[in-house]
């Protein structure tokens, strides 16, 4: 399922994946600078969101329920990344 | 019957749950949201006021013997002599980390103005060169030696090549409502081994201090470099020269024996036999709201994680379409987060 999904998309997850890893480099590399960690978290919440609804938008089935999913999955991530640079 | 039912439209995909289970709707995940953030804000900043002030609070195994072993390490690797460690620098440490958790502020120039070098200037200590790095919250030396490296102001302090002295202070107490280890690291550049009389009695208190404060050694012409994130004071050489070496009148601490010798396989241990006091202004902690934290936050991905796998497995399997799809790339988002949260590291430097 997974390899299917990946071939099937392979820019989209292309992108989810180097945005990812920018995130996580940047991220562990600011350490122990928590604010500039903070900063990256609200970046990857932003980045996170607007990938789910352009992928949905080039697929043409872009829909309330998808936007809200992902802005509740990112926020989701955001805050429990937050969570532990208070 | 009814927790199983409760558990099955929470987890499993149905038709209750329009095939997805509930705790992957939006509304579910806000409510998560709201949830971690107010739990985040109660353990870090009131945990003397609730049900859990027992048991929170800060561990860590920091002493001073291994902050002054590393530090030295350290400087042998960049090929710089090691740092004597000073009696006197070090009470001006003491000093120092009890100002702050005696008026509640973290920094290196106090609400009232005292800046690093009026703590150093009241303990008798003249000096040439003199710098400050702050750190707090970190579970281990290794750690917090890491964090001072990574930062260019305090890796200068660390590396610098004209301090011989350092003092340290490692202190347990309460600031701003956490308590925590503060560590103060003092370094010098000697220009006697001077002055001031000190009482006996109580020579780590900060009213002490504040009244040993010698006048004698304001120099005429400061140099002052502060810096964003550590601080440093350069007293120039006319100034200091004339100074006249008197004899010390503060008395030295009686060294004990150490029961363990934890940096007996560090490079250039100093003084391993000596085991140099922490100090305690509260209970000693037991956890720090970093690690009770990062485990709810772990606790609470994993079951995302778990719920998203289990849907997606289902799903597949039952070869339902559905328009917010295989879950692939939430899985992939939250096993990124899980990683960054077992390996992210606490603490905070100053």
């Amino acid at each position: 399922m997974i390899r299917g999904e990946l071939k099937r998309h392979p820019v989209a997850y292309g992108a989810l994946f180097l945005g990812l890893g920018i995130f996580v480099y940047g991220f562990l590399g600011a350490w122990p600078d928590r604010f500039t960690q903070r900063i990256l978290i609200m970046g990857l919440v932003t980045f996170y969101f607007i990938w789910g609804v352009a992928t949905h938008v080039s697929a043409k089935h872009l829909t309330s329920r998808i936007v809200g999913e992902y802005l509740a999955v990112a926020l989701l991530a955001g805050a429990l990344l937050l969570a532990v640079t208070l | 019957m009814k927790l199983f039912e409760t558990i099955a439209h929470l987890f499993h995909p149905r038709r209750s749950n329009n095939h997805r289970p509930k705790v992957l709707h939006p509304e579910a995940m806000a409510y998560m949201v709201g949830i971690i953030v107010a739990l985040s804000f109660f353990i870090q900043f009131a945990p003397r006021q609730n049900a859990l002030s027992n048991v929170l609070g800060y561990s860590s195994d920091i002493t001073v013997d291994k902050v002054l072993s590393q530090t030295n390490q350290i400087r042998g690797q960049g090929s710089l002599k090691s740092l004597q460690y000073s009696d006197r620098l070090s009470q001006a440490a003491v000093a120092k980390g009890q100002d702050m958790f005696a008026n509640q502020y973290w920094a290196h120039t106090s609400p009232s103005g005292r800046e690093p070098w009026d703590f150093i200037r009241a303990v008798g200590y003249g000096y040439r060169v003199a710098g400050e790095n702050l750190a707090r919250d970190f579970d281990t030396t290794d750690t917090m030696m890491q964090a001072w490296m990574a930062s260019p102001t305090h890796r200068e302090n660390i590396m610098h090549p004209r301090y011989q002295e350092i003092g340290i202070a490692v202190i347990d107490g309460t600031l701003n409502g956490v308590e925590t280890t503060l560590v103060v690291q003092m370094f010098g550049l000697p220009i006697t081994t001077q002055v001031a009389e000190v009482p006996d009695s109580n020579v780590f208190g900060v009213n002490q201090a504040q009244a040993a404060e010698p006048s004698e050694f304001e120099p005429a012409d400061q140099v002052v470099i502060t810096e964003a994130n550590s601080a440093r004071e350069v007293v120039p050489d006319e100034a200091a020269g004339n100074e006249q070496p008197q004899a010390s009148t503060i008395p030295d601490p009686e060294p004990t024996l150490s029961p363990t010798s934890g940096d007996s396989n560090l490079a250039t241990p100093v003084e391993p036999l000596i085991a140099r006091p922490r100090h305690s202004l509260g209970i000693f902690p037991q956890f720090s709201p970093l690690m009770l934290t990062k485990a709810g936050v772990i606790a609470v991905t994993l079951l995302l994680l778990g719920t998203l796998l289990y849907d997606a497995m289902i799903i597949a399997n039952r070869k339902t379409e559905r328009f917010v799809g295989k879950n692939l790339a939430h899985i992939i988002l939250f096993s990124m987060v899980l990683f960054l949260l077992i390996v992210i590291k606490g603490g905070a430097i100053a």
